[in-house]
């Protein structure tokens, strides 16, 4: 277990700025996801963890000491590249022994602890094998036991599941999870899947356009988005403009089509106010409050989702799988208490165009 | 396989037949010919006759190896210096074209390759104006060589770099904790090992069968068997000549015939990924 932390990462690619000052203290022992598109800066972000980058600005920190000045071989940062970048050269058992062949690790100890690591991927049976007879999954694993063979401090993951189908991901990734927190070791994990992202960190950090939108546990960042962009990036959201008001009752949230009582704390006056698709209740027999004209339905499978029309706006709205649409029927909705989440009116903090 | 039809296969046939004709047919003439005694092509006053003898000797071979040994050995010390120069120079400078580039590199591999190019006379008829002084000297003949052979083996190590992406790998080796010396011996090293074999093949092959540098710069003390080759041709008989083009064939084909077998190897690992 290791403390890892960084503070003002920024560094610039021919006077653009990728990453603009990025704090952050990483969880010890934890997994911490860093989501964000592509360009957002969180693979150079990793990169500068790791040493491969140097920072414009900005100091890394491993147990409390300044490794900035560290090149990457004597970092002990351990990192699963996106392509795996294994050494097609070498057999599996060569790859992960690589990092303890170059600590000089005697060859019977380092064959013992190759064997542990192909161990913790389960590929123990697999060491003689070469790289090229390897399916993708299995060249993942025996990145992640190269990258731990040799007990690393932290451990860096860029995108690694980006190159597998997605019913593999689902699978590593539950592997992964469960590798890792008996490991317990300190793991940064780059992803721009908002799905890998919620489920494999302990903590998640959003970024766009370099700096840190919002950090916190994936449950609270996805209920409660700081702004239009984490509330979109990390799920679908229906975002609109509102005025946050005072009542004799209590303070209101006034929709453009409804009036819905303000979650608490909720800021005065002008706001953005977002509500989740699953949060929209949506009704057939006019038991909710605003009615509402069906414009398309989407079968997801375990659910379906709607868009349902109020005036000139339109919604996303959840429902069950076995919702069906009868010819001229009524519809209606409600937003479920204490779902909304309101944020002041400011500049940049609003829904793009 | 059943979408093949009957004119199909002759044609095919008859493409094949007409490509190998054309290719091996002179090569056969030549190397029947350096074993063919003269009495049996009716050139000379003796007379073959069956049972007077072997129609085939290796008479020609002898006389070849006898006058042109020198011309040989200097041609066999051009190649094998060619390749070590270019394995001394041309993978490091690869290396550093293709992981290191620095401002102008991508010029200067332009610049490096221009050789390939341009005529070979011309670079000769450079040479023999620009180093008039050193008119004569073998290394000048050398020289030459390695303007034509040092751009196959960049091109071919440059390719090998950039195509197994070892800019990655270096730096996964780096995460991994090796240092400079470690990355170069563990991972550059095997990673060039392939295209540096095949480079110096390549290497050997043309600077053995190099013609233009090595006529004009050609002199009595330092002749390169090509251009001995082409002095047999013009003043020696038939038989002598066939021997000594044989002889240049033997020089090169095993060069050429392990070309085409690691080369294989290698657009497999390409196919594959690796």
């Amino acid at each position: 277990m290791s403390r890892l932390e960084v503070r003002g990462l920024s560094k610039s690619y021919a006077g653009k700025p990728a990453v603009a000052g990025i704090s952050h203290v990483f969880a010890d022992g934890e997994i911490t996801t860093i989501v964000g598109p592509s360009g957002s800066g969180k693979s150079t972000t990793l990169w500068m963890i790791a040493g491969l980058t140097a920072p414009d600005a900005g100091t890394v920190l491993v147990d409390g000491a300044d490794v900035t000045a560290v090149p990457a071989e004597r970092r002990e940062i351990g990192m699963v590249f996106q392509s795996y970048a294994l050494f097609p050269h070498l057999s599996v058992r060569e790859n992960v022994e690589f990092g303890l062949r170059v600590r000089r690790v005697p060859r019977a100890q380092r064959r013992d602890l190759a064997v542990d690591a192909l161990r913790l991927v389960r590929l123990e049976s697999f060491g003689e094998r070469r790289i090229r007879e390897l399916s993708g999954g299995e060249q993942q694993r025996v990145a992640l036991a190269r990258a731990l063979a040799y007990r690393p401090k932290v451990l860096l993951m860029d995108e690694p599941l980006s190159a597998l189908d997605a019913k593999l991901r689902e699978q590593l990734r539950m592997e992964l999870a469960a590798l890792l927190q008996e490991l317990k070791i300190t793991t940064v994990y780059v992803t721009h899947d908002q799905v890998e992202a919620m489920s494999l960190g302990r903590e998640l950090v959003v970024v766009h356009a370099g700096r840190v939108e919002q950090s916190g546990a994936p449950r609270e960042v996805y209920r409660r988005p700081a702004n239009a962009f984490v509330a979109n990036f990390l799920g679908s959201a229906n975002i609109f403009e509102a005025v946050c008001s005072r009542r004799a009752a209590g303070a209101v949230i006034e929709l453009p089509f409804a009036e819905i009582a303000a979650p608490e704390g909720a800021p005065g006056g002008a706001c953005w106010a977002m509500v989740r698709p699953e949060d929209v209740e949506i009704s057939s027999n006019g038991a909710s409050m605003i009615p509402c004209e069906f414009e398309a339905m989407f079968f997801l499978g375990n659910q379906c989702r709607l868009r349902v029309r109020v005036g000139p706006w339109s919604l996303l709205a959840d429902a069950p799988n076995h919702f069906t649409m009868a010819e001229g029927t009524r519809l209606s909705l409600a937003v479920r208490p204490g779902k909304v989440v309101v944020w002041p009116r400011q500049a940049g903090n609003g829904p793009s165009p | 396989m059943d979408s093949r039809t009957l004119p199909g296969t002759i044609l095919a046939g008859t493409v094949t037949a007409a490509l190998l004709a054309a290719i091996v047919a002179p090569v056969l003439v030549l190397v029947v010919g350096s074993v063919l005694d003269t009495r049996l092509m009716g050139v000379s006053s003796e007379q073959w006759v069956p049972g007077s003898g072997g129609a085939v000797t290796l008479k020609w071979f002898a006389y070849v190896l006898r006058l042109y040994a020198p011309m040989l050995l200097f041609s066999l010390r051009l190649a094998v210096l060619s390749v070590a120069v270019c394995l001394a120079i041309g993978v490091p400078g690869a290396y550093v074209l293709a992981e290191r580039p620095f401002r102008g590199s991508a010029l200067l591999e332009e610049a490096v390759l221009i050789p390939l190019s341009i005529p070979g006379i011309t670079v000769s008829i450079a040479l023999i104006e620009g180093f008039a002084l050193w008119r004569g000297r073998w290394w000048l003949v050398l020289w030459g060589h390695l303007v034509y052979t040092i751009p196959f083996m960049v091109k071919s190590v440059t390719a090998a770099l950039r195509g197994s992406d070892v800019a990655t790998l270096e730096r996964a080796a780096q995460t991994l904790g090796a240092r400079t010396f470690d990355r170069l011996r563990l991972v550059v090293l095997p990673s060039v090992r392939h295209a540096a074999l095949v480079g110096s093949l390549l290497v050997f092959a043309i600077s053995w069968g190099e013609f233009n540098v090595s006529y004009l710069l050609n002199t009595p003390l330092n002749q390169t068997y090509p251009a001995a080759l082409y002095a047999t041709f013009t003043f020696n008989s038939f038989q002598v000549s066939a021997a000594a083009g044989t002889i240049f064939l033997a020089g090169v084909l095993p060069a050429l015939l392990v070309l085409q077998w690691v080369g294989g190897a290698e657009t497999v690992d390409v196919e594959q990924g690796v």
